[in-house]
């Protein structure tokens, strides 16, 4: 316990990420409560179309085109949208460490046919290959999730490949070398920590940046049509924008805050990990 | 920069001049890419379900069976996929991208006439948020923990959080169409018959709002970065002897830090250069900006496997020349800081 | 996708909504010379050679550089463009027709009636993309003089049908210029040159498409305008405050969303027009795959019908502009069934007629699930409208979205679909376009817009036999009549809802002579207020 207590003291320290917690862990609590508090389909038609926000108690954000409540809506969208944000940047980080650690540790050969790899799948524009994984999956969570993840973990196996080059040749690690530590000891136990601040900076720019690109493919039609989520919710709002901003405005201030909040949180993360800054 | 390349360049670099080592270290590594990026592209985008004869009719609502044999034998897609691939690299090789049905011309016409516009509004905002975000970057580091710190970093997670159509639909109605004081979209003002400096005027201003929006972005992100790799070596050992040398805080920020702070910023910078076909769909959709998103995005809706495959390519090449650039500059880098 | 549809409808219609102005009535002001209009466009058009096209924004552009030998008015006659006057023998096999005088492409060579046969017999049947549907039963033309075209058809033909087949897809081209090896790939296709009131002067990717006036056009004051361009604006939204902030003069076939229209038609320099599109309307139907045991039976087809509150559709989805369906044929066409019944919402009597059919709610309250393709645009939140719609009567609806050409390989490739949301448009006449759905012998794979749902019936093929071939007018209406009393028993499509399609202009726009079909009409007498 004492060492989470710690941690939870530095982290604290940042009121900015306090902030972010709580917005992620509303964001959380909407997400795990949304098919106990609203039962049944979130899309289905409820009341009148365009009927705006803060004018009648039954319909707290007001209603869409189509007439369905944007408030439960809203409710369900969090589930969606973070369930995109967690797993595109897990599958992200994991694809993309592993990669930067091996390819920046052994170097080398393995080194460079994994850069040339990573080289080849950067040079593929990301759209052709969301519209291959959409077209061949359908439009889906999982094709979106995935989409997402293969575009972004390039960038991760660099900045982790770099970080691992700048430790590789320094003296604390020459010493295990020296000592005889495992290879995969030295990576996980020595480098690793020393990396992570970046990875985990990068991680939860990814997860947000999930959550926005998420809204992207749903501007260009290429989102999953039968889930709710706050990225498909913008998207299809966007055609009443001038005239009902709320049907994609209120969505879009989810996403906004839930990015926020977890750009927020990956800040305070960073202090909290960093360990020199800890002597501060 | 890859680990052997930097290596070589160390140990060889008082014989050979460095950065015509690099150059040629990266240009070895890039032809066994781009071979494999030519098979790998050609059969990604025969992957895509979807026949591009029917997409083809698509924009004639469809059309009999004769008419589409007659455009499979013209498409060149009645041959086995192997004497198909065989006729793509001989083309490649003399440089012959073929002829795009969709658009009733050339695809080297197609493409060149589609990315100035997108080279000229990336350069722009990627140009002015790399100097922004990197001022913001430093200027966070400096004020460390202080209002101006936390300003900057809420801003730029604040630009960050939104998505980008959001941004691009309200400046539009608010500079457009309420203050009407600059255009709705488009490249250029159609038919105005201007020339040299007044023409470069009209242009930029159709590219303010779209450079705009996507420089919000870009910004947020540099910013983003280099603020963080900054606090990352606010403590670390050179920085420490640098101050204890009696240096002013600004000549240890400005000379000694922000060089390895850049290097991430490089990497992403070109990272960035290679998706950057995709990165602007949105935007130049918004903004009906005519550029390679666009064309990129259409191609793909359409089948189009002239002109995706002439893409795919040019991106690579792209993307190599991009790394070129950052390698060079990052060995640049690592021997001033190896200097100091 | 409704933006998209080809051209060509009966006029008449009264506008659904008495704030959509109509731009007919305008007194006669002197027309002035000069100007550039403006003209908002969606996308680039695959080529401007319109003569090998049928799209719509092909034909638009096209048809200001190529003109047809006549075309439609808001009464269902026909008005020559390039022919003076034509006749057509009594048995429906031989259409003559007689060209003005003094027509001249723009290289300056007369325009002469070998033209126009190398122009629907060799472009027209060889590479437009339905010509050999289109153009079948033309087989070959005698030209006696210079002036004088006669189409020789192997099966006779109605009138109307025939005429407005080649007021919509035979654009004239000269021969010396285009009768070359494979059009497609030859550059001539995009230096078009034809006998129309502007020439083309360039074409900017993706940006604009600039047309200059014709200074030795026929009509001596004619054309009114200096030029005409066409913006490329893909973003619907993004084209709704081109208007707004006057960038842009006019826009056709359903320019901006039914939302946008209704803010920016309340402004004081905008007008919109519903009568001028009559052409790009159609009817939204649900294509249901027959070949899917629980949708072969009628009873569970008219259950589906029954969920269906069209008043609803028109009203959330098209802002008012649009009216309940009631068959393939819009109400205010002159060959529709006044008989038909309305297709009412009644869920308790589709759950009842579910239930007979013996497909009751399993434990999950389910009684079965349909696939649903919807075919973008509207139609997408038309096909989550459907989804909510049959949940009603316990079956469960899973979209899918796919992009254009995936979802017409899925539909009428595949046959890889349960409902699908499709638009009915009728070009010109429903022969052309509306009775393949239902005809048998249109089951024809791979083949767009015609049977998909493997729908066939005895009876309905007679009817479109004799509606096909018919020259008696009477004769004719009534068995395009039988025609939709047979297609609304037995709901192979289900109809749901007539929309309206609106070009949106700026006031100082003049349209000159109005139709039914007015983006397609050469623009000559168009001219802009000072």
């Amino acid at each position: 316990m004492e060492p989470l207590l710690q941690f939870w003291r530095r982290y604290r320290q940042n009121r900015g990420a306090v902030f972010g917690l709580a917005i992620v862990l509303t964001a959380s609590a909407m997400a795990l409560l949304a098919p106990w508090l609203f039962p049944g389909d979130p899309r289905r038609i409820a009341g009148a179309p365009y009927i705006a926000p803060f004018v009648t108690w039954q319909f707290p954000l007001g209603t869409d085109q189509l007439g369905r409540d944007i408030f439960v809506q809203l409710f369900y969208g969090a589930r969606v949208s973070l369930l995109v944000g967690i797993a595109a940047s897990l599958v992200t980080a994991l694809i993309g460490c592993t990669i930067g650690a091996l390819a920046g540790f052994y170097g080398g050969r393995l080194g460079a046919l994994l850069m040339r790899g990573t080289e080849m799948f950067q040079t593929i524009p990301d759209i052709m290959l969301a519209l291959v994984l959409v077209t061949i999956l359908q439009a889906s969570l999982l094709s979106v999730i995935i989409s997402i993840a293969i575009v972004s973990w390039t960038t991760v196996a660099r900045v982790t490949r770099a970080e691992f080059l700048k430790f590789r040749s320094q003296d604390f690690v020459l010493a295990c070398v020296v000592m005889g530590m495992p290879s995969w000891r030295i990576i996980v136990s020595q480098i690793f920590p020393n990396v992570l601040p970046p990875i985990v900076v990068m991680t939860s720019i990814i997860a947000a940046g999930a959550i926005l690109a998420e809204s992207s493919l749903s501007f260009l039609g290429l989102g999953d049509p039968n889930s709710v989520s706050w990225g498909m919710m913008t998207g299809a709002g966007r055609s009443v924008f001038r005239n009902a901003w709320y049907v994609s405005g209120i969505p879009g201030l989810a996403i906004l805050m839930a990015v926020l909040g977890i750009n927020l949180v990956s800040d305070g993360l960073n202090d909290a990990l960093n360990p020199r800054r800890r002597e501060r | 920069m890859d680990a052997s390349s930097s290596q070589a360049v160390r140990v060889r670099r008082k014989t050979t001049p460095w950065a015509f080592q690099v150059a040629v270290n990266r240009l070895k590594q890039a032809i066994p890419t781009i071979a494999c990026v030519l098979v790998v592209n050609f059969f990604l985008v025969r992957l895509i379900p979807g026949d591009p004869v029917d997409a083809f009719v698509a924009k004639a609502q469809g059309a009999d069976q004769a008419f589409k044999d007659h455009i499979r034998h013209e498409m060149g897609l009645d041959e086995p996929i192997w004497v198909q691939f065989g006729i793509y690299l001989s083309k490649v090789a003399h440089l012959d991208f073929g002829w795009s049905f969709q658009n009733s011309a050339p695809v080297l016409d197609v493409i060149l006439l589609r990315l100035w516009p997108t080279v000229l509004l990336l350069v722009f905002s990627i140009g002015v948020s790399l100097l922004g975000g990197v001022f913001l970057g430093v200027t966070a580091a400096r004020y460390s923990q202080t209002w101006k710190d936390r300003t900057i970093a809420f801003m730029s997670m604040v630009l960050y959080a939104m998505p980008a159509f959001w941004i691009g639909l309200s400046l539009i109605v608010v500079f457009s169409v309420k203050l009407r004081l600059l255009p709705v979209g488009g490249f250029d003002t159609v038919g105005s018959g201007k020339t040299g400096i007044a023409y470069a005027l009209d242009v930029g201003r159709h590219m303010t709002l779209p450079a705009l929006t996507l420089g919000l972005f870009y910004l947020a992100v540099y910013t983003r970065l280099v603020r963080a790799s900054m606090f990352e070596l606010l403590d670390s050992d050179f920085v420490r002897t640098a101050r204890a040398k009696g240096l002013s805080e600004r000549t240890v920020l400005w000379r000694h830090m922000l060089p390895h702070a850049l290097l991430p910023l490089l990497t992403l910078v070109g990272v960035q250069l290679g998706s950057l076909l995709s990165g602007v769909i949105v935007i130049e959709t918004v903004f009906s900006w005519p550029g390679l998103g666009r064309l990129t995005f259409q191609a793909a809706l359409q089948r189009d496997y002239n002109v995706l495959l002439a893409i795919l390519l040019m991106s690579t090449v792209l993307v190599v020349c991009a790394n070129l650039i950052v390698d060079l500059l990052s060995a640049w880098i690592d021997r001033r800081m190896d200097v100091n | 996708m409704i933006s998209r549809r080809t051209v060509l409808a009966m006029g008449g219609g009264l506008s659904l909504l008495p704030w959509v102005g109509r731009l007919v009535a305008q007194e006669a002001k002197q027309p002035s010379s000069g100007g550039v209009l403006r003209v908002a466009v969606y996308d680039d058009p695959r080529s401007i050679f319109s003569p090998i096209e049928t799209g719509d924004l092909e034909l638009t552009i096209g048809s200001k550089i190529f003109e047809t030998l006549l075309r439609l008015k808001a009464d269902n006659s026909f008005e020559g463009v390039l022919a003076e006057s034509w006749k057509y023998s009594p048995d429906g096999t031989q259409y003559e027709f007689r060209l003005r005088d003094g027509i001249h492409f723009h290289d300056g060579k007369p325009l002469t009636s070998e033209d126009v046969a190398f122009s629907i017999l060799q472009l027209g049947k060889k590479y437009n993309a339905f010509g050999s549907t289109l153009f079948a039963n033309v087989t070959s033309a005698d030209l006696p003089d210079a002036k004088t075209v006669v189409f020789k058809l192997t099966k006779p033909m109605p009138p109307f049908p025939f005429l407005g087949m080649l007021a919509a897809f035979g654009p004239i081209a000269p021969k010396h210029l285009y009768d070359v090896a494979d059009i497609l790939k030859n550059p001539q296709i995009n230096k078009p040159v034809g006998s129309g009131p502007f020439r083309f002067k360039e074409w900017n990717r993706s940006s604009s498409i600039v047309l200059d006036r014709n200074p030795d056009f026929r009509e001596k004051a004619q054309p009114y305008l200096d030029q005409i361009v066409f913006r490329i604006i893909t973003d619907p939204g993004a084209r709704a405050a081109a208007f707004e902030a006057d960038e842009i003069d006019a826009g056709v076939n359903s320019p901006v969303s039914k939302a946008d229209l209704k803010r920016i038609s309340e402004l004081p320099f905008i007008a919109v027009d519903a009568t001028g599109n009559k052409a790009t309307e159609g009817v939204n139907a649900l294509e249901v795959n027959l070949r899917r045991k629980e949708l072969s039976d009628v009873r569970v087809r008219r259950a589906i019908s029954m969920a269906i509150d069209r008043a609803f559709i028109c009203n959330a989805v098209y802002s008012g502009m649009a009216a309940p369906a009631r068959g393939p044929i819009r109400s205010d066409s002159f060959l529709f069934e006044p008989a038909l019944p309305e297709l009412a919402l009644n869920v308790e009597e589709a759950n009842k007629l579910l239930d007979e059919a013996g497909y009751p709610k399993g434990a999950d309250g389910w009684r079965f699930t349909l696939n649903i393709d919807p075919n973008g645009d509207d139609l997408n939140v038309i096909g989550e409208y459907i989804k909510q719609a049959i949940a009603n009567i316990g079956i469960n609806g899973n979209i899918i979205v796919s992009d254009y050409a995936t979802h017409n390989a899925r539909i009428y490739t595949d046959y890889d679909f349960d409902l699908s949301i499709q638009v009915i448009s009728t070009l010109v006449d429903p022969q052309i376009s509306v009775f393949d759905y239902y005809w048998s012998k249109a089951i024809s794979k791979g083949r767009w817009q015609t049977n998909a749902t493997d729908y066939r019936n005895e009876e309905m093929d007679k009817a479109i036999d004799v509606a096909e071939s018919a020259i008696d007018a009477d004769q004719r209406l009534a068995a395009v009549r039988q025609i939709q009393t047979i297609a609304a028993r037995d709901l192979p499509l289900i109809p749901l809802v007539e929309y309206e399609s609106h070009n949106v202009f700026n006031k100082r726009v003049q349209l000159g002579s109005t139709g039914p079909v007015w983006p397609l009409q050469n623009w000559a007498d168009a001219w802009l207020e000072k």
